[in-house]
C-alpha cells in the first residue's frame, strides 16, 4: 500500500488504497469508536467508504463527515483486523490532512496543535492549566470531571522536569550513554517518571542525556493534519540527537513518531531520508532498551507484593508493536502477582484530543476499561503511555476506585533498590 | 427525502440520539458488504420492541418504505436500503436478556452480535453453534434474517436449527411472539421456521430465544494440504461416503492459501494446491479412530501433507485464517463477488471443475472457498470495479456459475440469501407455482411490502 | 352433484380404489364423521386430480397415510396415500433419501439401516404411521434433543396445493436459503396447506454402538435427580425418558419386567468406545443411587424390542386417552419443580394417571386418571408450566398462554396471521377441515 502522501492536498494519492476495502466490515468489532457508539459513520468501515465519497466527489466535506474523521481514534486496531491489507488509519490521517489543506483547522485545534509544538507557548499553558486546576476549579461545582476529564486530580508539574535535571545525567559507574525524549506529557505532568527513568538508566550503569531544547515529537498535529508544523519539530528533535546512539522515549506515542511517522513525514525529502532512518533506528522504548540493551539485571529488584496488570497503549502495542517485554520485565520482579487484563490493547479513551471533542463516547470507552481493570482484582495498572496514564488514573477516581495507575519506569523504580 | 414534519415524528419515538439524516449518515447506511448502494432517506435506532412498534406504526402513516439492519455485513443486498427509504438499525439493542444453560436458552436482543454472545456464554461453558465468517462484526438479528451457515454446518445444521422462539413486530407495527423457550411451543404453523431466512421482509425481529450447547468435551483440527485442487475435492467425497461428519470441512484453492497466508501468516506452502481444514468433536476416546480414518482417506487421495493442530492456539491461527480469507483478497484485486451457491455433495468435483472452466472462459481469476463437507461453495471472482469490460465479465461469469450449480441440483444460496442481489434468477430454481406461493406468504405478512421492499420476491402490485 | 363426483373420482384413481361403503371405509377413518368416499390415489398426477376435483366442487378433502381424521369430513373425500409408499432413491453419497408420502416410517427406517444409514425421528403414531405423516405433523420426539426434530432432516418436498398446482421445493443440498423456507415451514402444517405427495430426507450413518440402560427407582423425585445427574455430567443420550410406575410396569425389557417403581430410560448411541464408556458409567450411577434395579441392554436386537415395546406404550396411552393427554414443557432445569407442582394437582402421580417426561426437552406428558375435570386441571397445568416458563404444548398452549397473559392484540393477530396464509394457499378452505378448528 502506497503511504498516504503526507504533502499533497488531495486525496487521489489513496484512491487505490480505499478501493482495497470491500466493505466485509470485519473492522467493525476492532473500532472501539463503533462498538460504543455503534453508528456506521463512527466506524473504520463508515470513515473509509466516506472518505471514498468525498475523494470521488460523491460527498461535501461537512459537518457529518469532519465528524466520521476526526471520531477515529488512530488505534489502528482497524489495520490490523482488516484481511485485505486497508490501513484505515492512514486514509485517515490522509483525510484529516486534506481537511486541513482546503479548510484549515477550527481555531481551538489550531491553537493547541501550535501551543504544543511550542516549548515557550506549552510551558505557559501548562502553567495556566495548573494555576486553574489549584485556583479555580474547586470553586466551581461540577469542575472535578470535566467532559470526563479528572481536572482536580490532574497532575501538572510547577517546574517541567527537563528544567528540573541537568542535560547529562551521570551514571556511578558509566558503560555507555543514551538521549532521554522527554515528551509532553512526562516533562509537565509526570517529571517523576521521568527521574524514574533516569534512575533505572544510571541503575544500569548508562548516562543519560537530556537535551534541553528538545521539542514535542510532533504526534498532535501530524493526527490532525498539519504535517508541516510537525515536520518543523521533527527536523529539530533529529539534529538535536544526531550525536547520540541511542534514544529512550518513555511514551508509546512519541516513539511511534520518532520511530516510524517521521518516515512517513520525510518520505517526500530522499535527501533528508536517511538523515531520518538513522535516527529513526535509535530509537527505543524504555521497555526494549531495559530488556534487551542493557539486560536489566533481576538480582537487584527487591521483593514487591502487589497484584499488578498491564494496559497497552495502541501506539505501543501497534504502532512500536511492543507488548511482550513489558510483561516480561513485571512478571520478573519477585513476588509480583501478575494478572492478564481483558481486552489490555483496547483504547483507554485518551486517543489525545478525541477526549474532549468527542467525550461521551470517550467516558464510555474509559469505563469499558475501569470495568475490565475492576474485574482482574489488581491495585496497580501499569502502562507505557503517560496519557494513558492520566487517563485511566482520572477515570478510576472519578468512579472512586482506588487503584493506581503508573509508568513501567515508576514501578521499577521502586522494585530496583 | 424526509419532510421536517416526519424528522419531528421520528425524533420523537428515537430521541435525537437515535436518528441520523445528515449527508455522510446517509452515505454511511448506504452500502452493504456486496457492491451496491443507494443512499437511504433516514437511520433510526430503536432502542425497544415499543420504540420498534411506534416507528413501524408512524412509517405505514406516512408510507415510508424500511429497510432492517443490523451491522450491514450482509452479502446479498438484503439490508441494503432501495429507493426513499428509511433504515431501521438494530445494532443499539444489544442486551442479553437472560442466559440459562441448564435449560440449553439464551434470550437476546437483535442487535446483540453474534461473537459477543459467543464470549457471554464462554463462561458458562456454552456456545452458539451458528457462527458465520463474520461472527464478529454480524449481528444475531442479521443472522436470523438470512439464516446464516458457518463452518460448523455440517454437523450443528444452520441458524433455523438453534432459533426457538423470536418477538417480531409485524410490518403494521403489531408485536407477535412466535415459538417460545421451548420445543413445540409455535401455534398452528411453525412461524418461526418462516421468519429465519426472511431477510426482514416479513417482520422485525426484535428478540430472539436461542438455543445454546455445551462446548463439546474434546475437538482435533486438521490441516491437510494437497497438490491438486482435484485431489482434495475427491478427499472431500470420500469423508462424506464414508458416514463420517466432520464438525467442519473447509476447503481453500490455491490463490486463497495465498491471499490468507499473506495475512495471518502461517506459513503454508505457497504452492499448494488446495487445502482442507477438518474439524471434528465429540468425546476423547472416540477422536483418535476418526482422525485415523480421515488421515488414511487423505492419503488415499494424494495428499501432500496431513497434520492435527497440537494446540488451540495453533487451531485458532487456522480458523483465523479461514475467517479472513475472504476479506483478504483484497491483496489481488480491489474488489470481489461472492456467491454462495450449494450442490449436493456428490457432485463436489465437478462443481470444481465448473468454476475452473468458469474462470478461464472469462479470463478472471476465482479462488475457491468451500465449506466442503456442506457443497457451498463461495467462488470469489476477483476484479477491479473501476474496469467495466472487466465488471461485464464478472457478471457473466456469476450467471454461469449459478446455472452450473443448479444443473448439478443445487441451490443458488446457500447461506447469503436472495436479498437484490439474485432475486432476477429466482425463476431459475423456483416454478412459477413456488414464487407464487412466495408471494402468498409475503401478501399474508406485508400486503403492502413496507417492509424490505423489492427483496427476494416483488409483489404484482408493486409494480 | 354427489354423483358425478363420484364418477370423476373413480375416473381419476380407477373403481378399485374408491371405496363407498360405509362399513369399507371404516377401515380408513378415525372419528365419527362420515366422508362420501376414500380415494387412494396411485401417484401425484392422480393427487393433483383428485384435489382440483374438490377444489373445483368446493368439496372439504382431508389426507392420511393409512388412516385419515374424519373430523369435518362430513360429506367430503378421504384421501389414503398408502399406495405411494416406494422408497424411490437411498443416495449414499449424498447421504439422502426420496421417499413418497405413503412410505410406512418404521419400514423405511428398517430399510435404510440395512444400508448403513439413520432416520432420527420416531414414528408419529406406532408401527402404521406413515413417512407423510411425520413431516405433516412435525411433532417433538424424545430423540429432538441430540437429533433435532423431524423438520432438520427435511430436504425438500413435492406437495400438491389445494388450487391443485403441484409444489416442489428443495433439493439435495443441505444448506438452503433461496427463498422463503417453504421446505421447513410445510412441516408441522398438518395437511392445511398442500398435500404432500413426496420427500426429500436427509440422513445421518448409522450410529456405531446402542447402549440401551433401564433403572428403576423408589420415588418419581428420586428418578428425576437421577436423570438431572445424568445431564449435569453433560451426557445427551439420543433418549432420556422417565416413566411413572404404572407405565413403567408394563414394559419387559430384555428377559423380563424388572423391579417396579418410576422408571429412567437412557438410548445411547455413538460412537463403540464413549457408548460402551458412558453405558458403564450409567450403570454403576444408577446403582449408587439406590437404584432398585438397573439393566444394560447391548445386543441390537434387545434394544429394537425394547423400543418397539415403549413406542407401543406410548401410542396406547396417546390412543386411549385420545384428547386428555396433557402435554406441556418447562425446560430440563424445571423437571423436579414441574413434577412437585403436578403432585399437587392429581395427586396420584405415581400411581392412577400415566406419566412420560422427556428429560432432555423438558417436556412431561400427563395422562390423568378419568376422575380429574380436565379444563380445569389445565388452567392450572398452564399456570405451572408458565410459573417455570414454559408452556402447554402447540395451539392450546399458546391460546392459554396468551389468555392467562391477557394478550388479546397478539392472540388475535396471530390467529388473522395464520389464518390468512392458510386461506391464501387454501382460498375454498377444502383442505383438512378438522384442523385448527
Amino acid at each position: 500500500m502506497a503511504k498516504a502522501d503526507r504533502k499533497s492536498a488531495s486525496l487521489d494519492d489513496v484512491i487505490k488504497d480505499l478501493y482495497l476495502c470491500n466493505k466485509c466490515g470485519f473492522c467493525q468489532p476492532a473500532c472501539k469508536v463503533y462498538k460504543t457508539d455503534l453508528n456506521e459513520s463512527f466506524s473504520a468501515r463508515g470513515r473509509v467508504q466516506l472518505i471514498k465519497g468525498v475523494a470521488e466527489g460523491k460527498l461535501p466535506v461537512d459537518e457529518g463527515f469532519r465528524d466520521a474523521v476526526n471520531s477515529c481514534l488512530l488505534c489502528q486496531e482497524c489495520t490490523v483486523a482488516c484481511p485485505s491489507g486497508v490501513k484505515p488509519h492512514e486514509l485517515v490521517l490522509a483525510a484529516r490532512r486534506y481537511m486541513q489543506q482546503t479548510e484549515g483547522l477550527p481555531l481551538d485545534k489550531k491553537i493547541i496543535l501550535g501551543t504544543l509544538a511550542d516549548p515557550f507557548r506549552r510551558k505557559l499553558a501548562f502553567s495556566t492549566a495548573r494555576f486553574l486546576r489549584d485556583k479555580v476549579s474547586n470553586k466551581i461545582q461540577g469542575f472535578n470531571d470535566l467532559k470526563g476529564i479528572d481536572v482536580r486530580g490532574l497532575p501538572i508539574d510547577k517546574t517541567g522536569f527537563i528544567d528540573q535535571v541537568p542535560e547529562l545525567n551521570k551514571a556511578p559507574v558509566s558503560k555507555g550513554k543514551v538521549g532521554f525524549f522527554v515528551g509532553c506529557f512526562i516533562n509537565h505532568s509526570l517529571a517523576k517518571t521521568g527521574h524514574a527513568i533516569v534512575k533505572v538508566l544510571n541503575k544500569n550503569d548508562i548516562d543519560v542525556v537530556v537535551p534541553k531544547k528538545q521539542v514535542c515529537c510532533g504526534t498532535p498535529q501530524n493526527a490532525y493534519g498539519d504535517f508541516e508544523l510537525a515536520k518543523k519539530n521533527a527536523r529539530k528533535n533529529i539534529r538535536l540527537y544526531k550525536d547520540l546512539d541511542a534514544v529512550i522515549t518513555g511514551c508509546g506515542s512519541c516513539g511511534a513518531m520518532l520511530k516510524n511517522e517521521y518516515l512517513h513525514l520525510f518520505a517526500d525529502e530522499p535527501d533528508f531520508l536517511p538523515e531520518v532512518e538513522n535516527f529513526a533506528k535509535k530509537i527505543f522504548d524504555f521497555s526494549t532498551y531495559v530488556m534487551h540493551e542493557i539486560k536489566l539485571d533481576p538480582q537487584k529488584f527487591k521483593v514487591f507484593h502487589h497484584k499488578v496488570t498491564y494496559h497497552d497503549g495502541c501506539h505501543m502495542s501497534r504502532g512500536l508493536k511492543i507488548t511482550k517485554e513489558p510483561r516480561d520485565i513485571l512478571k520478573s520482579i519477585p513476588r509480583i502477582e501478575y494478572v492478564e487484563l481483558r481486552e489490555a490493547d483496547r483504547c483507554c479513551g485518551a486517543a489525545g484530543l478525541f477526549q474532549s471533542y468527542f467525550y461521551e463516547i470517550a467516558t464510555e470507552i474509559s469505563r469499558q476499561k475501569v470495568q475490565n481493570i475492576d474485574n482482574t482484582g489488581a491495585d496497580i495498572v501499569v502502562t507505557g503511555c503517560p496519557a494513558c496514564v492520566h487517563r485511566i488514573q482520572g477515570s478510576l477516581r472519578l468512579t472512586g476506585k482506588e487503584q493506581k495507575v503508573v509508568h513501567l519506569a515508576d514501578l521499577l523504580a521502586e522494585a530496583y533498590q | 427525502m424526509l419532510t421536517q414534519a416526519m424528522i419531528k415524528e421520528l425524533t420523537a419515538i428515537v430521541g435525537s440520539q437515535n436518528i441520523i439524516t445528515n449527508q455522510a449518515g446517509l452515505a454511511a447506511y448506504g452500502y452493504d458488504a456486496t457492491l451496491m448502494a443507494q443512499r437511504p432517506v433516514g437511520i433510526v435506532f430503536p432502542r425497544s420492541t415499543e420504540d420498534t412498534s411506534a416507528l413501524v406504526k408512524y412509517a405505514n402513516q406516512v408510507g415510508l418504505v424500511m429497510v432492517p439492519r443490523g451491522a450491514g455485513t450482509n452479502l446479498s443486498g438484503g439490508s441494503l436500503p432501495l429507493e426513499n427509504s428509511l433504515v431501521v438499525c438494530l445494532s443499539r439493542m444489544t442486551r442479553i436478556l437472560e442466559i440459562d444453560p441448564k435449560n440449553f436458552t439464551a434470550t437476546v436482543e437483535a442487535g446483540l452480535v453474534n461473537f459477543d454472545l459467543q464470549e457471554a456464554l464462554e463462561k458458562y461453558g456454552y456456545y452458539y453453534p451458528p457462527d458465520p465468517a463474520s461472527y464478529k462484526a454480524s449481528t444475531l438479528g442479521g443472522n436470523i434474517a438470512e439464516c446464516s451457515g458457518g463452518p460448523r454446518c455440517f454437523k450443528y445444521g444452520v441458524t433455523r436449527d438453534y432459533i426457538l422462539g423470536l418477538e417480531v413486530v409485524l410490518p403494521s407495527g403489531k408485536i407477535i411472539e412466535v415459538g417460545g423457550k421451548n420445543f413445540k411451543s409455535e401455534f398452528r404453523y411453525d412461524m418461526t421456521r418462516l421468519l429465519v431466512g426472511s431477510e426482514g421482509t416479513l417482520g422485525l425481529v426484535t428478540k430472539a430465544i436461542l438455543r445454546i450447547l455445551p462446548k463439546p468435551f474434546a475437538k482435533r483440527t486438521m490441516l491437510a494440504i494437497y497438490n491438486k485442487v482435484e485431489d482434495a475435492s475427491r478427499t472431500v467425497a470420500d469423508i462424506v461416503a464414508a458416514g463420517i461428519i466432520p464438525t467442519t470441512l473447509e476447503m481453500m484453492d490455491n490463490l486463497l492459501i495465498n491471499t490468507a497466508d499473506e495475512h495471518v501468516k502461517l506459513g503454508l506452502p505457497r504452492d499448494a494446491g488446495a487445502l482442507l481444514i477438518i474439524e471434528v468433536d465429540g468425546y476423547e476416546v472416540d477422536l483418535d479412530k476418526q482422525v485415523r480414518l480421515i488421515e488414511e482417506l487423505c492419503e488415499k487421495a494424494d495428499v501432500r501433507s496431513f497434520k492435527v493442530a497440537t494446540s488451540q492456539a495453533e487451531a485458532d491461527q487456522l480458523w483465523l485464517a479461514r475467517r479472513t480469507v475472504i476479506g483478504s483478497v483484497g491483496r489481488r484485486r480491489p474488489s470481489y463477488s461472492l456467491q454462495d451457491v450449494t450442490i449436493p455433495r456428490s457432485t463436489f468435483p465437478q462443481m470444481v471443475d465448473a468454476i475452473l472452466a468458469c474462470s478461464r472462459r472469462y479470463d478472471l481469476p476465482i479462488g475457491i472457498l468451500a465449506h466442503a463437507g456442506d457443497g457451498n461453495f463461495h467462488p470469489l471472482v476477483l476484479f477491479d470495479e473501476r474496469d467495466a469490460s472487466e465488471v461485464e465479465r464478472v457478471h457473466k461469469a456469476e450467471v454461469d456459475l449459478i446455472r452450473d450449480a443448479l444443473a448439478l441440483g443445487g441451490t443458488m444460496s446457500g447461506e447469503h440469501g436472495i436479498g437484490v442481489l439474485k432475486k432476477e434468477y429466482l425463476a431459475w430454481e423456483f416454478s412459477e407455482t413456488a414464487i407464487e406461493a412466495f408471494r402468498k406468504i409475503k401478501r399474508s405478512f406485508d400486503p403492502t411490502a413496507i417492509l424490505n421492499r423489492g427483496k427476494i420476491v416483488d409483489l404484482a402490485a408493486e409494480g | 352433484m354427489q354423483d358425478k363426483l363420484l364418477e370423476k373420482l373413480t375416473s381419476v384413481v380407477g373403481a378399485e380404489h374408491l371405496v363407498e361403503n360405509p362399513a369399507q371405509m371404516g377401515a380408513f377413518l378415525t372419528g365419527a364423521e362420515a366422508p362420501l368416499a376414500v380415494v387412494l390415489p396411485g401417484g401425484t398426477a392422480e393427487v393433483a386430480a383428485v384435489i382440483t376435483l374438490c377444489n373445483d366442487l368446493g368439496v372439504k378433502l382431508c389426507v392420511g397415510g393409512h388412516t385419515v381424521s374424519s373430523k369435518g369430513l362430513s360429506g367430503g373425500v378421504a384421501m389414503v396415500l398408502s399406495r405411494m409408499n416406494r422408497v424411490l432413491e437411498i443416495d449414499h453419497e449424498n447421504l439422502v433419501a426420496e421417499v413418497e408420502a405413503g412410505a410406512l416410517h418404521s419400514m423405511f427406517q428398517q430399510q435404510i439401516a440395512e444400508q448403513g444409514l439413520y432416520f432420527p425421528p420416531e414414528p408419529y403414531g406406532g408401527e402404521g404411521s406413515s413417512i407423510g405423516a411425520c413431516i405433516s405433523a412435525g411433532d417433538l420426539d424424545c430423540k429432538s434433543f441430540l437429533y433435532g426434530p423431524p423438520r432438520t432432516y427435511v430436504l425438500g418436498f413435492e406437495m400438491v396445493l389445494p388450487t391443485g398446482e403441484v409444489l416442489n421445493c428443495g433439493s439435495k443440498v443441505i444448506k438452503n436459503v433461496s427463498g422463503y423456507d417453504l421446505i421447513h415451514f410445510i412441516v408441522g402444517s398438518r395437511g392445511t396447506l398442500g398435500v404432500i405427495t413426496k420427500v426429500l430426507l436427509k440422513l445421518l450413518p448409522l450410529p456405531e454402538a446402542r447402549r440401551t440402560i433401564i433403572g428403576s427407582f423408589a420415588s418419581l423425585a428420586k428418578a428425576v435427580q437421577v436423570a438431572q445427574i445424568i445431564m449435569e455430567r453433560k451426557i445427551y443420550p439420543a433418549r432420556l425418558n422417565l416413566l411413572n410406575a404404572p407405565l413403567a410396569g408394563q414394559l419387559a425389557p430384555g428377559s423380563g419386567p424388572i423391579a417396579a417403581g418410576p422408571q429412567v430410560l437412557v438410548d445411547l448411541e455413538g460412537f463403540q468406545n464413549s457408548t460402551e464408556h458412558l453405558a458403564d458409567e450409567l450403570m454403576a450411577l444408577f446403582r449408587l443411587e439406590g437404584a432398585r434395579d438397573a439393566l444394560c441392554l447391548d445386543q441390537p436386537a434387545a434394544i429394537d424390542d425394547f423400543w418397539r415395546q415403549w413406542l407401543q406404550l406410548k401410542k396406547a396411552y396417546h390412543d386411549a386417552a385420545q384428547d386428555r393427554a396433557i402435554d406441556f414443557l418447562v425446560g430440563p432445569a424445571h423437571l423436579a419443580e414441574a413434577l412437585n407442582g403436578l403432585e399437587k394437582l392429581v395427586a396420584d402421580l405415581d400411581s392412577d394417571s400415566g406419566l412420560i417426561v422427556h428429560i432432555l426437552n423438558g417436556n412431561l406428558r400427563l395422562f390423568p386418571s378419568p376422575a380429574h375435570d380436565l379444563p380445569a386441571l389445565l388452567q392450572e397445568v398452564n399456570r405451572l408450566a408458565l410459573r417455570l416458563g414454559g408452556n402447554l404444548a402447540g395451539d392450546l398452549g399458546y391460546r392459554l398462554k396468551c389468555e392467562e397473559l391477557r394478550e388479546n392484540e397478539m392472540w388475535q393477530e396471530m390467529v388473522a396471521l395464520t389464518d390468512g396464509i392458510r386461506s391464501r394457499f387454501d382460498p375454498k378452505g377444502i383442505l383438512a377441515p378438522g384442523v385448527h378448528q
